[in-house]
């Protein structure tokens, strides 16, 4: 293999100006992080706070990762994936507790479900051309009445996974257990490992960009972002180590979001749902199949939404008639201030993760201050409200 | 279906939601255990009430823009000899 060289015409000059605007939401999150942990006493930067953290916030990051394919190919949505959330846990309750199935076969049928809900809902959108948000407002007005009826076979309209441990375990669990405040070192050692990897990602990347001739930031540039990176890898991990071990949901998460960073950056068809977003007219005459898109789009976020019932469920210990209530809304959220596009074409995975972290931060910061639920709400609205402003904006600049 | 369409839909949304947003702070008025004064809780419920109509008023124009884009596309060329 030839030794990449970087050459003055391959280093692209560092603006100050430009960096802050391509990390502002990052730089948002670190600040508002601060100031919470401020407010709090250091509470927000206890080990069990960074579990919550990530507990509360699974169903999110899951969720918007297929609201993330969705919008891509033209700033479409999902409005029924709350309610889908309630009605798979009443049927994985009925499933699981009353006719007494098995865990994991349960857990393959709700799987298989969501596959024949997103084939149906993909099938509608893509071939008979129902516009996506009427398809799904279809979902999220039928899904939660009917999740209620199925669960009002139980007198208190729940029912109760407490006896499901195994279940429980999957998806709500912790990996390599111990005792809280003693330091955990398999989670320690998973954080090293990712951040090494991390390391080597940023340092391969730039190998393969110079080789190809590509322009690259400048040295310093690459030796920040892989430290910074690596060191925010190994601060969470290491107060994940005294909170108890790797909760199962973290799993999940990172198996999502990894899954999808390589799909949308390195795959063909992840570059097909940019191309379909970007102009849809080009895409088809370019060769995309767009109807494929647009269908996958929408069985994958079905996918998704099943996996994220699934952590919902096992995080309360029961499915209930509120499950999922505006999950939808908190996906779209994530997605929209991590700088997805309304128009579709443009967005990242990890612009959606810091995005959701973002909200959860904020979300979690709220709580430990013991704000009013409404206030919390004010802030939601706001956060929401700021970001659609800000892609109205951005569009308007760029007529 | 194009990209400003879709985009006026997610507006409409948004705007949707922040209304709904103002009818669960007015319907929580009655909560014993809230701190927000009804003076703040107004003013809150006033704003996103206005946030919310206009953003769906926003979205709406949006999409009639996009219809009328749409359908001069779809509109068949004007014949320039006139032999028609």
């Amino acid at each position: 293999m030839d030794k990449p060289v970087a050459n003055q015409s391959n280093i692209r000059k560092a603006d100050p100006a430009s960096l802050l605007k391509k990390n502002a939401m990052l730089i948002i999150l670190v600040l508002v992080y601060i100031f919470f942990t401020i407010m709090t006493n250091g509470r927000m930067f206890r080990p069990n706070s960074f579990a919550s953290l990530i507990n509360q916030n699974a169903y999110v990051y899951i969720l918007g990762c297929g609201m993330l394919m969705c919008m891509l190919t033209g700033g479409n949505i999902d409005l029924s994936c709350g309610a889908f959330v309630c009605l798979l846990g009443a049927l994985g309750g009925m499933m699981m507790v009353h006719w007494g199935m098995g865990t994991a076969i349960s857990i393959i049928a709700l799987l298989a479900i969501g596959v024949v809900y997103g084939c149906a809902l993909g099938a509608i959108i893509a071939y008979v051309h129902v516009p996506p948000w009427i398809a799904t407002l279809a979902g999220y007005l039928a899904f939660r009445g009917l999740g209620t009826a199925i669960l009002g076979v139980s007198t208190t309209n729940s029912i109760s996974f407490n006896n499901n441990q195994e279940f429980l375990s999957i998806f709500s669990g912790t990996l390599f257990k111990t005792p809280e405040g003693t330091l955990n070192w398999p989670c320690l050692i998973v954080g090293l490992v990712a951040a090494a990897l991390v390391i080597l990602l940023v340092f391969r990347n730039r190998a393969v960009r110079l080789k190809k001739g590509y322009e690259v930031d400048q040295i310093g540039m690459d030796v920040a972002k892989s430290a910074l990176s690596a060191a925010a890898i190994i601060l969470v991990m290491y107060k994940l180590a005294y909170s108890g071990g790797i909760p199962t949901a973290l799993v999940w998460v990172g198996a999502v979001v990894l899954f999808y960073s390589f799909i949308t950056s390195k795959t063909t068809i992840g570059r097909h749902f940019y191309v379909v977003g970007g102009n849809i007219e080009a895409a088809r005459l370019s060769g995309v199949n767009t109807r494929r898109i647009m269908f996958i789009a929408y069985l994958n976020m079905a996918i998704l939404t099943s996996i994220a019932a699934m952590t919902t469920v096992s995080r309360f210990t029961a499915a209930n008639a509120d499950a999922g209530k505006n999950f939808e809304m908190d996906a779209i959220s994530a997605c929209v201030v991590g700088g997805v596009s309304a128009s579709g074409g443009a967005g990242t995975v990890l612009g959606m993760v810091i995005g959701a972290t973002l909200i959860g931060v904020i979300n979690l910061g709220m709580f430990q201050v013991n704000l009013d639920a409404n206030y919390q709400r004010v802030v939601k609205g706001f956060v929401l409200l700021a970001a659609v402003v800000f892609d109205i904006l951005s569009k308007k600049k760029a007529k | 279906m194009n990209n400003k369409q879709n985009r006026s839909y997610l507006y409409g949304v948004v705007g949707g939601y922040l209304l709904y947003l103002a009818y669960e702070l007015f319907a929580a008025r009655e909560d014993p255990n809230t701190t927000m004064t009804p003076a703040v809780r107004w003013l809150f419920v006033g704003l996103f009430i206005v946030a919310g109509v206009f953003l769906l008023i926003w979205a709406t124009r949006l999409w009639i823009a996009a219809r009328k884009e749409k359908d001069e596309v779809e509109k068949p060329p004007e014949d320039p000899k006139g032999m028609k």
